[in-house]
């Protein structure tokens, strides 16, 4: 330790004697069996939570945030349910629209046939006559 | 010589086992044995009878329950000095958020009269008792307990280089604020 801050360092910070009777006062504390106070840790602040004073809060600040969660879920639950009601809608329709289609397609052959003997008849009158 | 402090260690761990088999006066001694050193961090972290006083025995506190679970002397050492260490800086970071000077230190930053060497080591004390808790840690267990930086790391569970570098901080702070 050459450098003059360091040995001034540890000439400052020498142990000291503690005040008289130190010992005996611990001994005492030992006596009476003490335990030492517990370290002051991240649980600290809970422990903070948990007094009566922070109670109220604490609890009506998880009541409103129950209640949030509870009506954005509802909140959700009620979109699904229409989202699911008008996809069945359309898909009742998409089914109807083919019955449609398909009645419609069979009843257009059904006039083409008619149509097409019509005429088949007629070229026959005509050949007839001739 | 050497024969003489083997006796004495000897002596010691004889004390440190019957304190572990519930001898008072056994635990009494190992007090007095290492007030000086345990006081002594608590002081200098915070230059506050009141505080040190408590906190030392606090750390007596503790070993009395943990008593068992020392080996030797040089691990009461060790022990005692990692224990009041982080003491202090749980400490120091509790009192940051209540800060308001304690007694003692307007007491010594007042002291007229008192001779130059003692005022410059006042004022030195002062200016460690200022700085952040870990270069505190750091610098108290360099100067006053002599240990190199792998034992304070080893005492403080940091990695050596952050000792290191605390160290070349505090003293860089140091340098700079007794020059002005």
């Amino acid at each position: 330790m050459d450098d003059p801050i360091e040995r001034r360092l540890k000439q400052a910070l020498a142990r000291t004697d503690p005040p008289q009777g130190f010992a005996g006062r611990v001994m005492a504390r030992v006596a009476r069996g003490e335990a030492p106070r517990p370290e002051p840790s991240r649980w600290a602040l809970f422990g903070r939570l948990l007094a009566p004073a922070w109670r109220t809060a604490l609890a009506g600040a998880l009541a409103c945030l129950l209640l949030l969660t509870a009506g954005l879920a509802y909140r959700e639950h009620r979109l699904r349910l229409k989202a699911e009601a008008e996809r069945a809608r359309a898909e009742q329709a998409r089914e109807e629209l083919i019955l449609a289609l398909r009645i419609t397609g069979v009843q257009l052959s059904r006039a083409r046939n008619i149509v097409l003997r019509q005429m088949d008849f007629r070229k026959q009158q005509g050949n007839v006559r001739q | 010589m050497a024969q003489a402090e083997a006796v004495a260690l000897e002596s010691q761990d004889g004390e440190l086992a019957r304190a572990a088999g519930g001898d008072p006066d056994a635990f009494a001694e190992l007090v007095r044995r290492h007030q000086r050193l345990v006081y002594s961090i608590a002081w200098h972290f915070f230059a506050d009878r009141a505080v040190a006083e408590d906190l030392s025995q606090e750390v007596f506190l503790q070993l009395f329950q943990s008593i068992r679970s020392i080996e030797t002397d040089s691990h009461l050492v060790f022990w005692l000095r990692q224990v009041t260490s982080r003491k202090c800086i749980d400490h120091a970071r509790w009192q940051e958020k209540r800060r308001h000077p304690s007694l003692d230190q307007v007491a010594e930053q007042g002291a007229p009269g008192a001779p130059p060497d003692l005022l410059e080591n006042a004022r030195l004390r002062r200016l460690v008792t200022g700085m952040p808790e870990k270069l505190r840690a750091v610098v108290v267990l360099r100067f006053q307990e002599e240990m190199n930086p792998s034992e304070i790391a080893a005492a403080l569970g940091w990695p050596v280089n952050s000792v290191k570098s605390c160290l070349h901080r505090a003293l860089r702070m140091l340098r700079d604020r007794m020059e002005h």
